[in-house]
């Protein structure tokens, strides 16, 4: 499939930021992505699914060490001037999410002024329709 | 004025998404809608792949009833991801919001949910392809293929 270089790069970012991630991606065969690197939109799937089981155990562990670069990405997708690398996470990871409201709650306390804008623009625009 | 702008747009979308509703039941005569399980009725027939379902079944969301027939572990995973609990589009899947994003022009999120949907539906046929499914999973999985090639069209 062809897709935009920049959602490329956004899985590219994904997997070294967040390396426990691509490690049980590629191990597990379950994975929507596995083995699928050119579908952007399976890998952040798989991500925010994966992300939410971390988020929405009993007692949140939010001391998991890939947590806070998880955010980070989020963070700079979400803030993205580029409207298919913030649609990724949007469609990807934030919707995956929001039928969880405390994990929503943790992705945003953890994002960045402007990331935190921009997750209440999505927030807003979600609840209207 | 902002409130004002925002105000409008709020009835505007709600205008769009009774038209929605209306044009989706139109067109698919008693369209499955959330929380019974003759949602997989018309456009899916995913009632008929599930089987008569034991009553607590017949109480579920659509997401609910698919992963309570469903064993194999990605089909899990794609399901997990293409339907919602608390979407207020259509069924809550993918395909509902795709097919409302092409009949309003109202976009779910920045640019939409079509390539989400292209790729659900690659992964589907690859699955589906793999002979790694027993015939309920390779069932549902038929007519979810179904369900997004005909919202994708």
């Amino acid at each position: 499939m062809q897709y935009a270089r920049s959602l490329n790069e956004a899985v590219k970012l994904l997997f070294s930021r967040v390396p426990d991630f691509a490690e049980a991606r590629s191990q597990d065969s379950s994975f929507m992505s596995h083995e699928r690197e050119d579908s952007p939109y399976l890998v952040f799937g798989d991500f925010g699914l994966f992300l939410l089981q971390a988020l929405d155990e009993d007692g949140i562990s939010t001391n998991e060490n890939w947590l806070r670069p998880s955010f980070q990405v989020i963070d700079e997708m979400l803030t993205s001037a580029d409207p298919e690398v913030a649609n990724l996470i949007q469609v990807g990871v934030l919707e995956v999410l929001a039928d969880h409201p405390e994990a929503l709650r943790l992705v945003k306390i953890n994002l960045s002024g402007p990331g935190q804008e921009k997750f209440e623009d999505w927030i807003r625009s979600s609840q209207q329709i | 004025m902002q409130l004002i702008l925002w105000e409008n747009e709020r009835l505007l979308n709600e205008l769009k998404r009774k038209w929605f509703r209306e044009w989706l039941e139109d067109r698919v005569r008693r369209r499955p809608y959330a929380d019974t399980i003759i949602l997989f009725g018309p456009i899916t027939g995913l009632g008929r792949a599930l089987g008569p379902a034991p009553k607590v079944l017949q109480l579920g969301t659509a997401r609910m009833n698919l992963l309570n027939a469903i064993q194999n572990p990605t089909l899990r995973r794609l399901v997990e991801y293409s339907y919602r609990v608390g979407a207020r589009i259509g069924n809550g899947s993918t395909a509902d919001a795709i097919r409302f994003e092409r009949e309003t022009g109202i976009l779910l999120s920045r640019t939409g949910h079509m390539q989400k949907g292209r790729e659900v539906l690659s992964s589907l046929e690859a699955l589906f392809r793999s002979n790694k499914l027993n015939s309920k999973d390779a069932q549902i999985v038929r007519e979810l293929i179904y369900d997004l090639k005909d919202a994708l069209k």
